[in-house]
């Protein structure tokens, strides 16, 4: 009985230990990437220039280019996520425009992409256009977020 | 076995829990926006005028006061703005209040000094010889003797087509609407005039206008003063000495009462030379229409024939003159409204 008891315990501290390293894991790319015990190769980077956009009400369109470096062995959902964003901002990616909601988010399920062993080279180009006549927002911050979930499998 | 247990156990604790896990990654940043208004230029155009304006930096849903003009040009007075050259565009008043010309950035509106013709030009009947032509101007037609005496004379340009030019005062061009000249060799102002319409000039951007035509120059307004209603027969009569009378079975009914018993009436003097009043009461005797001069005639009352008439400032009596008359003053001062050529 207690040579059960000792090994359920080995299996507890080493489960446990396995569970801290994946849970960090999904917060950090590369742990994930150079730890020997993964399954799937990932290697995402993106491109997210800090960038000033000056939009003239009505008349222009500025555009936001995001470049992504894509190398996984499982395929993932490509997210992307705006926040703060005012009401007169209208933010369009592929011919579909975005209004913020009531929370000032955008969130937009660019696409899925499928697991690749050769580097992918993306880029995607969001579109600023104000929608009002009259409005004056100087240095408002808009934060976006890309996101890389792995698909459910 | 049971160390081959432990290591199945160990090895399936580092594969399940991995093989459950999601792969997830994120990255983040900032985009700063500047919204701005739309800006845009107003630039002023003198279109042949001279001087310069400056440009106007305008923000787009905010109201301006365009700039007072300053172009000038020598014959002509500034009348706006327009937003074509040739006048055919959306018209802006100087100093007008503005607002939103364009919703496109950086864009530029020129906006074209519009000018009227100070002159107007016109051509006098071919009968008329004077050299020296009068030209008054006023607002109602039926009140042409309110007319500024006396007219101020119009300038001969063209001798031969009898083209005159006459300069109107930038505060007349809106305030009368309409120009009578005259010859001044006539002793009366009614003797020969024309009307035109003022507003012409305001049509136009400095083009020299054509020739006026005087197509109903040949009229002539005869007033009747008779306490009856009677019919008139006009004819024309070719010469003194012959008789042939033309159009003589085509009455002709007046119709318009101008005073207490009074009546007008306008007489085409190209078709008509000749006429005479009849009622149920009176059959006056021929009547000559005078070619150009005004002339009053008096018909007595009792024979209805002509007792005597005023002409040139003397009276001439027929031998059955009477102090007991109706009178027929005939005057050359059909108003002619000229048709401007396109």
């Amino acid at each position: 009985m207690k040579k059960y008891i000792h090994f359920l315990l080995i299996y507890f501290v080493i489960f446990s230990f396995n569970i801290i390293v994946n849970t960090y894991s999904k917060y950090n790319n590369n742990l994930l990437i150079n730890k020997s015990i993964a399954i799937a190769k990932w290697n995402i980077e993106a491109s997210l220039p800090n960038e000033t956009l000056d939009l003239v009400s009505g008349s222009n369109i500025e555009d936001y280019i995001i470049n992504i470096s894509y190398k996984s062995e499982v395929a993932s959902n490509y997210i992307i996520k705006l926040t703060n964003v005012p009401d007169e901002i209208e933010v369009s990616l592929n011919n579909n425009s975005y209004i913020s909601s009531n929370n000032n988010q955008i969130i937009i399920d660019v696409r899925t992409i499928n697991s690749s062993k050769e580097i992918l080279n993306i880029q995607d180009t969001l579109h600023f256009k104000s929608t009002l006549a009259t409005p004056n927002l100087l240095n408002h911050p808009i934060q976006i977020e890309v996101i890389f979930n792995q698909v459910n499998l | 076995m049971k160390k081959v247990l432990i290591i199945l156990l160990i090895v399936l604790s580092m594969i399940i829990p991995v093989s459950y896990s999601k792969y997830h990654t994120s990255f983040k940043s900032t985009i700063t926006i500047n919204n701005r208004k739309p800006n845009y230029i107003v630039k002023f155009n003198s279109n042949s005028g001279i001087g310069s304006m400056p440009d106007m930096n305008l923000i787009y849903d905010t109201s301006y006061n365009l700039n007072l003009n300053t172009f000038t040009k020598e014959g002509y007075t500034f009348d706006g703005w327009n937003t074509e050259q040739n006048g055919t565009g959306k018209n802006y008043q100087d100093g007008e209040s503005i607002i939103n010309l364009t919703s496109v950035d950086n864009d530029t509106i020129e906006l074209f000094a519009k000018w009227k013709n100070n002159y107007i030009y016109f051509q006098i009947p071919p009968d008329w010889n004077s050299t020296n032509v009068n030209v008054y101007l006023y607002n109602d037609q039926e009140k042409i003797y309110n007319a500024p005496w006396p007219g101020k004379p119009a300038t001969l340009i063209d001798y031969q087509k009898k083209i005159y030019a006459y300069n109107i005062e930038p505060e007349n061009i809106n305030k009368y609407k309409n120009i009578i000249f005259t010859d001044t060799n006539n002793s009366e102002i009614s003797a020969k005039k024309q009307t035109i319409d003022l507003s012409f000039s305001t049509n136009n951007l400095g083009k020299v206008f054509a020739p006026l035509v005087f197509s109903q120059f040949n009229k002539k307004r005869i007033y009747i003063f008779i306490d009856q209603n009677p019919s008139i027969y006009l004819w024309k009569r070719i010469n003194n000495s012959d008789s042939t009378d033309l159009n003589w079975n085509n009455p002709i009914y007046i119709n318009k009462k101008i005073s207490g018993y009074g009546y007008e009436y306008i007489i085409d003097t190209q078709k008509y030379n000749m006429f005479k009043l009849i009622s149920n009461k009176i059959i006056t005797n021929d009547i000559r229409i005078p070619n150009q001069q005004d002339l009053t005639y008096k018909i007595n009352k009792n024979t209805h024939q002509l007792s005597r008439y005023f002409y040139d400032g003397i009276w001439y009596d027929y031998n059955n003159w009477i102090n007991t008359e109706y009178n027929i003053w005939m005057k050359n001062d059909y108003l002619s409204f000229i048709q401007i050529p396109s």
